[in-house]
């Protein structure tokens, strides 16, 4: 072991090592690339280039700007190979410059402006000296970055060339700009946030282990604890990490969230720039479906599913971890950008072109990497589960005999495993269109935007019921468990769940309605969205039949599984008008749709979530949550959370459109600017902030509710709701291993011969009872 | 975390169970032990292995997923910050500056790998875990696991097929362009630099080739033709080395030898392939009567704008295509199937030297399987591969 | 007009009939089993016997599950029905579906970051026309009432998507594919055309105004 522990501390060494080494700081603006000038030529920095910036009339920057006025800069370089050939000027001088804030006005063609820069032309290619218009802002100071080359111009990159880059600030009237910072070097940025946030998450565990036993703690007993959580392939612990990491990072996209919220709450609102609010809904998607939801879902289904199939542990316990890990690897690729200010700005669906080669943010390029290495976690997750859920049943455990969670998240990995390495070679095709340069979807060389809509949209639906199904399996369990009934159509449950698993491949392209597929593809895939509605109200109704007769008790998990009946089947409704195509037309990429999906995931599988963490968090910690918390957690955030998605049906229907980092309402007496919206979005919008504020802030109710239980809750018995599956056979917190013996199951239904085994279906489902054989 | 209990219980079930089988006792990982699971597997046969020894205690830590994993990061962010697409769309311009995290990236990847082999090196076979429920019950649950693994794997060939049908039916082929004189087939007129289909066959195995020395058999044909060979021996020289493991007439020194041997034939022969294939990209031969440029030579590559299509059978006319395209979608192809020949290489240089160090018997003769299951995968892939970019 | 006048209204119309219809049973039927089967006194009875390590009884009615699959599927069969006529409106030739003798005229919409081109062909001033709005500033495309035009769809750059706000019509213009929208204005005045498919930084501004005269 002490050769692993070399292994970590050696490749700290190196890591910090190259962070520390001068030449990484060589390329200017580091990670960020849209600052480094002409990125033909690679070489390095000269003292010989001296940049210059005056105005047109020779005379230097004033200190002060006044608002609205134009200047005309004259700016270039002078020194370095670029200079000496006079008599043959051919590609020997370029620039790059950045203005913070004004407007910069093109005067002639040896300039252009390329994504919100100015930069030469191929005929400025040839001068030394550039002129460009630039309008003053009304408030705050103004710097610009100048990158100029000092080309020798023998077509070469390389020795011989060089650059240099400086700064100019003009402040604004009367002083009141703010100060300029120096900008520090992408890579710096991002390994200094990096080593800064694990230092805290290093403190904050180390009191949390000093909290759970303040008397006996010494450092010599953290440091294996540790560990223990980094190197755990126990199912249990790979859950409870998957949970951690789940939260964090809901908690993550939560205030993302919020940051929109607060941009969108006005009309013409500039909280956030384009760019700002382009990186955050990306990110907020992103966050949300791959690290929120789906390791939530994970840890859950790592912690119940072997408990409710009987198994010792997963089938693979190593890859579990490995799976677990790979999650929080790649967070920090998807989320690197940021720290430089260029995150992916593609939004999550990272259509093409935009995504390929038109996003100029490096972080576009590390948030495809990152998703790669979720591919690769979830594939390995998958591979787990379906192995455990196929292989591992206790003896006595036939497929029809399964709890409806255990098969709802066997299901849900089957979508994600089937659909997700689409997703996965789309990402690298177009990870390497971002990298080294391949044609995939580089509309030039004949490259087809619609390959990757295809590509994704044939992972994108069925991941969106995996994140779904697994919320039907928890309700179905709450609902029957808290009804003192057992589920209503068990098997029409199952078959409905594995019909919607089926249809969701087939139903991709009513995403792609309005993108220019081929006509009869969107015929087809109309028909087949609709009949998604079928096996969904198989479901809805049975789970309200299972009420029926029943004597509901009423407990937080309960309540929040009524409340994603209530939720869910708004959404389904909602969801009835997309296949529609006339229909779609219109509520395509408008808020309709924004209102939609977050009916379906938030109403649907984080309300199941909610669910899962009330029910199970006894059997998981041992301890019993506080139900006048959850109470309060549930009024509060079921009734903000209406009021956050309901009137966005109503916007989208008005025509406010997705993804628009502001928007304009039509002229009143109150604004006279033109706006394609009527009024009444403006006041929509801001009751939506509001909401949205208050469903946030609930959640906190929860995380209180948990630590607070966690440190001095009840202590739970094995069966506190009465449910059947095996996980409440063992004590709460379960013991590891948890079961001594295979638990042998008991069908009931068996004992009054209403089982039949007969057809060759049913034989290959139910396992041969050898008892059975035996006594014959 | 409430470890008192858990500890108590582990202790007994591994009392009660090693009594039966006759094994070493041992600790199981707690809160108060500094050590780590793996250290007490190393060397001790009959110990656990892997996850499934419950019989003989609680599961085993393993640092190798944390160190792969972020040293997956690392790679990634490092090849990331390397190659980045010019401004033009038509090249990657080389940041050297940031290749030493890329070289570090893969060095922790590799330093993961070994935590992870030298885990699995004591696995003798014992206690193989065996799949309880139907369907597959009495199956291996690795076996199980693999198979579900290919499952997987083929819709990772399945899509990039799909960019291969798609790219290959939606685009017009160069050389019907050329037949009819420069103008597509819908009448528009073609220009210097607009994109159509050069199906990688083109410069292997149609006209292109320079020289012809057999008639049948282009030159540029011969490392595919080898490779195809090469990759079918491997699969029958990995089914010899399953043969061999589960011979029980041998002693136990001699069978090592010869898996070691069988298992080495497969892996020089996968090297084989790799190489021919870096040949057959990048750097072409010349040996005696055969010669044949590479395809980087040729000018059949991703960033190649103006490429001068002749075609065949026009004589001097040509065209100047964009082939970047074409170019793309067969070395992303072929390269992710040459991706899993070198998964393959990974795996067997370990199962070589455990071969060599004797860690194959009867008893795990299985886990050569399950590679060659994978291996006959890959193989049978390539049978695809083969024709649709070097055939077709 | 093809898209998002009449025939969209009837079809909303319809939809939201049966989904008020759909949420009064589901919500009813809810809220009543809430109430009416709710534990009384706090008691916690054990209705179907269920025990640990037991699979319960089978609690089903063959009738009631068939009966919720054949009724949803007729009504989902029926609005797929309505549906199917006004949504070959979007995209078929007028000739195709029946709009016989009715000629149509060729507009080029191209979108770019962040603005949109129109193109007239060779149009009359009457038919087609491109200005700039007095007011805002904003490109106008001017067309006439009642008369069939194809709009065809290019892009320079990244995927749009021309959203005629008040009319619902849109479709994404992607580079190197033809797309088109069929319109045939039925009321006069100003409507706004704006990006509905994201496409950069100022995606928000990119609007331009569809004006339609007698």
């Amino acid at each position: 072991m002490k050769v692993n522990v070399k292994i970590l501390a050696i490749t700290a060494l190196l890591v910090a090592s190259l962070m520390l080494a001068p030449s990484l700081q060589a390329r200017s603006g580091g990670i960020n690339n849209v600052d480094s000038g002409c990125t033909c030529h690679s070489g390095s920095p000269s003292s010989d280039v001296s940049p210059f910036m005056t105005l047109g009339n020779g005379s230097a920057l004033p200190s002060e700007y006044n608002p609205g006025e134009t200047y005309t800069f004259s700016f270039g370089f002078t020194g370095g190979p670029g200079s000496e050939f006079i008599a043959e000027r051919q590609n020997t001088g370029g620039f790059n410059l950045v203005a913070t804030s004004g407007t910069l006005t093109i005067l002639d063609d040896s300039t252009q402006m390329i994504a919100g820069q100015l930069t030469h032309t191929t005929t400025g290619n040839d001068q030394m000296n550039w002129s460009v218009d630039w309008t003053a802002p009304s408030s705050g100071s103004a710097n610009f970055q100048l990158t100029v080359n000092s080309v020798d111009g023998d077509a070469s990159p390389g020795d011989g060339d060089h650059w240099a880059q400086s700064q100019f600030v003009m402040g604004a009237p009367g002083g009141v700009g703010e100060t300029t910072t120096s900008s520090a070097d992408g890579i710096t940025v991002l390994f200094s946030a990096i080593l800064l946030v694990s230092l805290m998450l290093l403190i904050s565990v180390a009191y949390v282990f000093y909290r759970a036993n303040p008397e006996s703690f010494s450092w010599s007993a953290f440091a294996p604890w540790i560990s223990e959580w980094l190197t755990s392939t126990d199912h249990k612990k790979v859950g409870t990490l998957y949970f951690v990491a789940g939260l964090f990072y809901f908690l993550v996209g939560g205030v993302i969230a919020l940051m929109i919220r607060i941009q969108l709450s006005v009309p013409g609102n500039d909280f956030l720039t384009q760019d700002q609010y382009n990186q955050f809904f990306t990110l907020h998607g992103t966050v949300m479906i791959f690290l929120a939801a789906m390791p939530l879902i994970n840890g859950f289904a790592n912690w119940i599913v072997p408990l409710q199939i009987g198994a010792r542990d997963l089938a693979f316990p190593r890859i579990n971890a490995m799976a677990f890990w790979l999650n929080p690897a790649g967070s920090i690729l998807i989320l690197c950008g940021v720290f430089s200010g260029t995150g992916a700005d593609v939004g999550w669906t990272g259509y093409q072109p935009i995504t390929s080669w038109v996003s100029s943010h490096p972080g576009t390029t590390f948030w495809l990497a990152g998703q790669l290495m979720l591919v690769a976690s979830s594939t390995l997750a998958g591979i787990n589960f379906i192995t455990t859920i196929c292989a591992m049943r206790t003896p006595s455990m036939g497929w029809m005999q399964m709890p409806l969670f255990t098969w709802s998240v066997f299901v849900s990995v089957m979508c994600l495993f089937i659909s997700i390495p689409a997703f996965g070679i789309g990402l690298i095709e177009a990870f390497l269109d971002r990298t080294i340069a391949t044609a995939f979807f580089n509309t030039s060389a004949g490259g087809d935007p619609l390959l990757w809509s295809h590509l994704f949209w044939y992972f994108g639906h069925p991941e969106v019921y995996v994140v779904i199904i697994p919320a039907f399996g928890i309700v179905s369990e709450v609902l029957a468990t808290s009804s003192r009934r057992s589920i209503f159509g068990y098997k029409s449950m199952v078959y409905a769940m594995a019909g919607i698993g089926f249809v969701s491949f087939i139903v991709y392209g009513h995403h792609m309605l309005t993108s220019g597929m081929a006509p009869w593809l969107r015929f087809v895939m109309m028909l087949t969205t609709m009949a998604v509605a079928v096996p969904t109200g198989i479901k809805i109704f049975n789970w309200l039949a299972t009420m029926h007769g029943g004597s509901l008790v009423y407990r937080t998990h309960t309540l929040w599984s009524l409340g994603f009946l209530v939720t869910f089947t708004l959404g389904g409704i909602s969801g009835m008008f997309f296949p529609s195509i006339a229909m779609d037309i219109h509520l395509h990429e408008t808020y309709f749709v924004v209102a939609h999906f977050h009916y379906v995931l938030v109403g649907g599988t984080v309300f199941g979530l909610f669910a899962a963490i009330y029910y199970w968090y006894p059997k998981m910690t041992g301890k019993m949550m506080d139900e006048r918390l959850g109470l309060l957690h549930f009024l509060i955030a079921f009734i903000s959370y209406n009021g956050l998605f309901w009137p966005m049906h109503k916007l989208g229907l008005m025509g406010m459109t997705r993804r628009h980092h502001t928007y304009f309402i039509q002229a009143n007496e109150y604004s006279d600017v033109v706006g394609t919206l009527p009024p009444e979005v403006a006041s929509w919008n801001s009751f939506i902030t509001i909401n949205a504020f208050i469903f946030g802030l609930s959640t906190l109710i929860m995380v209180t509710n948990m630590v607070m239980t966690l440190v001095k809750g009840k202590k739970a018995p094995a069966d506190p709701w009465g449910g059947w599956s095996f996980e409440w056979l063992v004590s709460s917190p379960p013991p590891t291993p948890s079961f001594d013996d295979l638990p042998t199951l008991i069908d009931v239904n068996e004992e009054h011969g209403s089982e039949k085994k007969e057809n060759w279906l049913t034989r290959l489902m139910v396992p041969n009872d050898p008892d059975e054989e035996g006594m014959n | 975390m409430s470890t008192s209990l858990t500890e108590e219980r582990i202790r007994q079930i591994i009392n009660e169970e090693m009594k039966d089988y006759g094994v070493r006792k041992r600790a199981p990982p707690s809160a108060s032990d500094d050590d780590h699971g793996d250290d007490h597997h190393y060397g001790h046969h009959g110990n656990g292995w892997g996850p499934h020894d419950w019989e003989h205690g609680a599961p085993h830590n393993s640092w190798a997923p944390i160190i792969m994993s972020f040293g997956i990061t690392i790679f990634l962010f490092g090849f990331a910050s390397t190659f980045v697409m010019n401004d033009d769309l038509n090249d990657t311009v080389f940041n050297g500056n940031y290749l030493p995290i890329v070289l570090v990236g893969f060095a922790v990847i590799i330093s993961g790998l070994l935590v992870w082999w030298r885990q699995d090196m004591s696995f003798d076979g014992h206690f193989e875990p065996k799949s309880a429920g139907a369907p597959f019950q009495n199956i291996d649950i690795r076996k199980v696991g693999m198979w579900i693994f290919l499952m997987s794997e083929m819709m990772v060939f399945s899509s990039l097929f799909t960019t291969y049908i798609r790219y290959r039916m939606g685009t017009e082929s160069c050389q019907a362009i050329l037949d009819n004189h420069a103008t597509y087939s819908n009448g528009l007129p073609f220009s210097p630099g607009d994109a159509c289909w050069v199906p990688a066959s083109y410069f292997i195995a149609g006209s292109h080739s320079e020289s012809w020395t057999l008639v049948l058999f282009p030159d540029t044909l011969v490392p595919g033709a080898i490779n195809t060979f090469a990759l079918i021996v491997s699969s029958f020289t990995v089914v010899l080395a399953l043969k061999t493991a589960n011979r029980t007439d041998l002693d136990h020194e001699e069978r090592s030898r010869k898996i070691r041997n069988y298992l080495g034939a497969t892996l020089i022969l996968a090297t084989l392939f790799l190489v021919l294939k870096l040949i057959e990209w990048f750097v072409g031969f010349n040996i005696g009567p055969f010669y044949a440029p590479s395809l980087l030579d040729d000018g059949y590559t991703i960033h190649n704008e103006m490429y001068h299509f002749a075609g065949a059978g026009h004589g001097g006319e040509y065209i100047d295509v964009n082939l970047r395209l074409s170019a793309a979608t067969f070395y992303v192809a072929t390269g992710t199937h040459g991706a899993h020949v070198f998964g393959g290489i990974i795996g067997l240089v370990y199962m070589t030297y455990k071969a060599h160090k004797g860690g194959y018997s009867p008893t795990n003769a299985v886990s050569i399987e399950y590679f060659g299951i994978y291996w006959h995968f890959v193989d049978l892939v390539w049978v695809l591969v083969f024709p649709a970019f070097y055939l077709y | 007009m093809a898209v998002g006048g009449e025939a969209y209204n009837e079809l909303f119309d319809v939809f939201f009939l049966w989904s008020g219809v759909v949420g009064v049973i589901v919500f009813g039927w809810l809220i009543h089993h809430s109430f009416f089967y709710r534990s009384k006194d706090g008691e916690v009875p054990n209705i179907d016997d269920i025990a640990v390590g037991e699979f319960p009884k089978h609690f089903h009615n063959t009738k009631l599950e068939i009966a919720w699959v054949v009724l949803p599927s007729i009504l989902i069969i029926y609005l797929t029905y309505i549906s199917l006529g006004p949504a070959s409106d979007v995209w078929e030739d007028p000739s195709v579906v029946g709009v016989e003798g009715v000629d149509y005229y060729e507009v080029g919409i191209n979108g770019q970051q962040w603005f949109w081109e129109f193109d007239c062909r060779n149009l009359d001033a009457d038919l087609c026309d491109v200005g700039v709005h007095d007011e805002t500033g904003l490109t106008v495309l001017s067309v006439k009432k009642d008369v069939t035009y194809r709009f065809n769809l290019s892009s320079s750059d990244v995927t749009h998507s021309p959203y005629i706000v008040q009319w619902g019509a849109k479709e994404d213009s992607v580079p190197g594919i033809f797309t088109s929208m069929w319109v045939t204005p039925d009321i006069t005045g100003e409507f706004f055309i704006d990006c509905a498919e994201f496409c950069g930084d100022d995606h928000a501004y990119m609007t331009a105004i569809l004006e339609v005269h007698e």
